[in-house]
């Protein structure tokens, strides 16, 4: 048994190359749990979102030609679906992601917000390909398939991306020490994949609620990702990109800002 | 060198501040393998975790020049829904590797721990003596001017104690340990210094029996003391 150092290893790495090496083994590491470690985790993960557009064309299709006339269903379905689940995933895997990797932290390279770093790079790539291939069946199905204001659609992205980071990052320190309390925040994304006008437009909500349902900035994402896709899709007045951002950058500054003040004691166990 | 500058730690607990060090200041000798030697709960793992780079001290610094290897221990290093070969693929991946030094590290770490299939499963269904084999395994795959050993050699059957005593051996020519063990054996045979963890202090004996004798009783450590 003999082995060999080379030069390299003996060599100090700079800080960026340290930072990469530690996020590619955790996204490694992070797909293989994922997925279960099998090809079939891989289909579920991308027939989920396809057997929710099939279903509900199946149950609403008809209802939706007479509310939404000149827009396909499963399109304006999946402009819904992907905003929301992207986000919805990534605060829940980040909730769980120090619990998760805790024995990692033995190696000095790995600190906590690595491992949420990698679990959010991993959603992202997991949404983009459901993305890809969906929107790819509908352009052979003759259905749009490319937003119709590309730039607005990828910056709402990256926003429901910060904003959901933030969330995930205060969710997985809030409850480090009161593990049990993260059923509450699974159901409140259950009732919030009601209320985030997922499956209906916003519009056949009663007009009185409207205001309510508006402080949910998840309405204002998926409202707006439709928007910005779909070129006769009409918004609600008051739906607002600005209160995407503000509410982003608050979820951001304020999981950061808990991260700092609580990064030694996510080290212990 | 590995020096420690006015190093204070404590946990928060319901009942207030646990202090495990307060204000400590020491000098590792350059150039020995170190034995750690104190009673549960004096400290030892946390100085190891601290020296590992894990938990920063919460005032004062520590100083090193050293590449310091993390924690080789039972606890933690190993995620347990993941299988042995996954676990030392990360670490492998961690250090930035190539494609072929990797196979080659894997190799090693399962010629070396020779836990047969269980390698590939999950870490968690392992008894210590696997896990205590496939931590220290790994630690060899790579190499540090220090390695942090905690009580990782007492567990496993007298084969494995010998080969991973031997191997270790080997190793120390070109690297130094800081050992923590309760088994007196093990620090006479690896270390050349011995430092006492006692009461957040840390006091250093270069004579490895006074330090022995210091860890056995306080009566004897006074006597030892006085002599060294």
């Amino acid at each position: 048994m003999s082995l060999t150092t080379t030069a390299a290893e003996r060599s100090r790495r700079n800080p960026f190359d340290v930072q990469r090496a530690v996020l590619f083994a955790l996204l490694l590491r992070e797909l293989k749990t994922r997925f279960g470690g099998r090809w079939l985790g891989v289909y579920w993960a991308l027939l989920d979102p396809l057997a929710q557009v099939a279903v509900f064309t199946v149950l609403l299709g008809g209802f939706h030609r007479i509310v939404l006339p000149g827009i396909d269903y499963p399109v304006f379905l999946l402009t819904g679906l992907v905003p929301f689940y992207l986000f919805r995933n990534i605060a829940m895997r980040l909730m769980e992601g120090v619990d998760s990797n805790r024995a990692l932290f033995a190696y000095r390279q790995v600190k906590p917000i690595d491992t949420l770093i990698a679990r959010a790079l991993l959603e992202i790539g997991i949404y983009g390909a459901i993305s890809v291939l969906m929107f790819g069946a509908f352009s052979t199905l003759d259905m749009q398939w490319w937003p119709h204001r590309p730039l607005e659609t990828f910056a709402l992205g990256a926003l429901i991306v910060a904003g959901a980071f933030g969330l995930g990052l205060c969710l997985a320190i809030g409850t480090n020490n009161f593990p049990q309390t993260r059923a509450v925040f699974r159901v409140i994304f259950l009732i919030l994949y009601m209320v985030s006008g997922v499956m209906t437009p916003l519009r056949v909500a009663p007009s009185e609620w409207w205001q309510l349902l508006m402080l949910n900035p998840l309405v204002h994402m998926t409202e707006l990702s439709r928007a910005y896709f779909l070129p006769n899709y009409r918004v609600v007045d008051g739906i607002s990109a600005v209160y995407v951002a503000a509410s982003a950058l608050v979820a951001l500054t304020t999981g950061l800002a808990m991260y700092h003040v609580r990064r030694h004691d996510l080290l212990s166990d | 060198m590995i020096e420690l500058q006015s190093v204070t730690k404590y946990y928060p607990t319901p009942h207030g501040r646990k202090y495990v060090f307060r204000d400590l200041s020491f000098r590792f000798p350059t150039g020995a393998s170190i034995g750690v030697l104190g009673s549960n709960g004096a400290g030892k793992s946390t100085m190891l975790r601290m020296l590992g780079g894990i938990e920063a001290p919460n005032r004062g610094h520590i100083l090193t020049d050293e590449l310091i290897s993390w924690p080789v221990g039972l606890a933690g290093g190993f995620q347990g829904s993941l299988t042995g070969r996954d676990n030392v693929l990360f670490v492998c991946r961690m250090f930035g590797l190539t494609a072929a030094a990797m196979r080659d590290r894997v190799a090693y770490v399962e010629d070396f721990a020779e836990i047969g299939e269980a390698f590939d499963r999950p870490v968690k269904g392992y008894s210590s003596g696997m896990r205590s084999r496939l931590a220290f395994g790994l630690s060899m795959a790579f190499e540090f001017d220090y390695y942090l050993i905690d009580e990782v050699m007492a567990v496993g059957d007298p084969t494995f104690k010998r080969k991973s005593q031997a191997v270790f051996k080997e190793r120390l020519a070109r690297s130094k340990v800081i050992l923590v063990s309760h088994n007196v054996a093990d620090i006479r045979s690896l270390c050349d210094v011995v430092v006492l963890v006692r009461n957040g202090e840390a006091t250093l004996f270069e004579d490895i029996e006074a330090g022995i004798a210091a860890y056995n009783g306080p009566t004897l450590a006074v006597a030892a003391r006085k002599t060294a």
